[in-house]
């Protein structure tokens, strides 16, 4: 599996371009409003595999929380294909995994959760980062981020064994 | 007639005091036993507890006590059966701390040493825990609402630590996983005070 980077120079390009080509025109224009930068698409199948699951609270801990996920790969958290397009995770403080659906929005967010609710529900984790080898979420329920923080999977295969990028 | 009566009634209230009052004496070490016993509980990753819940009062609180002893100052004895951790201060004193201790405390007793301390230490929930709550992080980096709690003494090269902990609720009592918590204040107290190489000793009551 290759993610792309998190396209962060692209969006800061084309916001430019639109305030260049407005002041060209003379108008008055307002700038769009700064949002989180879109990701680029993740399919159901990029998550399939075994990962080493961390988490912190303070960005300053990230650094240090994915190699320490990634040690913990002697004990993956593993996720599985669902027979109908989804992975199979567990929700926070489930213990039975269900099949759990990949969900993108036009803002160009995406969130995995429930099939049967829409993108952004409460149940849901919204994937905030990916990488070439890990993904990163937050749970949208605010009293679930706050006990579990943010969490990183990292990939526990090695890097030949990976499905090249789509 | 009234005065009788009223007497009889001032003999059978004070009668139901004296017995409130004895109720409340034989209760009284009855429930300092119960908590001292086990307390069935799981951690709970990310839980904050209320600040009042972190103040402990009674025995339990931080207190300097009479404490005979051998030991220099600077050594930590612990007594697992009681829940208590002592600092020996010197001159028959000792600051003594509310403890909640693991089963596994009670699986040795012996002399150690403090090997390395650390602040808002990390956590690594036990594979059991795993098992049982599969949507655990592996790994959970230090901080408020980690089990560990504010700081960490760890024992030599063993799975035994000192540290702080979320659960407040769990001082006095045996948890089921765990080694030997201290609220957090107290456990930022006892950090402050104790370098790397303190010796601690682990004691239970004698089993007859």
């Amino acid at each position: 599996m290759g993610f792309a980077i998190v396209r962060r120079a692209r969006t800061a390009f084309w916001l430019t371009g639109a305030a260049l080509l407005a002041g060209c025109a003379g108008d008055d224009v307002v700038s769009p409003a700064v949002t989180t930068p879109a990701l680029p698409p993740v399919t159901a199948e990029q998550l399939v595999g075994r990962w080493g699951l961390g988490s912190y609270h303070r960005d300053t801990d990230r650094e240090r929380t994915v190699k320490e996920a990634r040690a913990q790969c002697r004990n993956p958290y593993v996720i599985k294909a669902g027979s109908e397009g989804g992975v199979i995770m567990n929700l926070a403080d489930e213990k039975e995994p269900r099949e759990l659906l990949v969900k993108p929005t036009r803002e160009g967010r995406t969130f995995i959760g429930p099939g049967e609710r829409p993108a952004g529900d409460l149940t849901d984790m919204e994937i905030i980062a990916v990488d070439d080898t890990s993904f990163t979420v937050q749970w949208v329920d605010p009293d679930v981020s706050s006990r579990y923080g943010t969490m990183v999977y990292v990939n526990c295969a090695p890097r030949s064994a990976r499905p090249a990028a789509g | 007639m009234a005065m009788p009566e009223k007497g009889v009634l001032l003999q059978r209230l004070f009668g139901a005091l004296a017995g409130l009052l004895l109720s409340a004496i034989i209760v009284a070490p009855a429930m300092a036993q119960v908590q001292r016993g086990v307390m069935e509980i799981e951690d709970q990753p990310g839980f904050v507890p209320d600040e009042a819940d972190e103040i402990l009062a009674g025995p339990f609180e931080r207190q300097l006590v009479y404490f005979r002893t051998t030991e220099a100052p600077g050594t930590i004895i612990i007594h697992t059966s009681e829940r208590f951790l002592y600092l020996v201060q010197g001159n028959n004193r000792a600051l003594r701390y509310g403890i909640g201790v693991g089963r596994e405390g009670f699986q040795w007793s012996g002399l150690l040493q403090v090997s390395r301390k650390q602040e808002w230490p990390d956590w690594r929930p036990p594979p059991e825990m795993i098992q049982r709550q599969p949507y655990l992080p592996r790994f959970m980096a230090g901080g408020p609402g980690n089990p560990m709690g504010a700081r960490a003494l760890y024992l030599g090269t063993t799975i035994y630590r000192i540290h702080g902990t979320n659960q407040p609720q769990t001082i006095g009592h045996a948890v089921s996983s765990g080694c030997f918590r201290l609220v957090n204040n107290d456990v930022i107290d006892l950090y402050e005070r104790v370098p790397v190489g303190t010796k601690v000793i682990v004691r239970h009551a004698a089993k007859l």
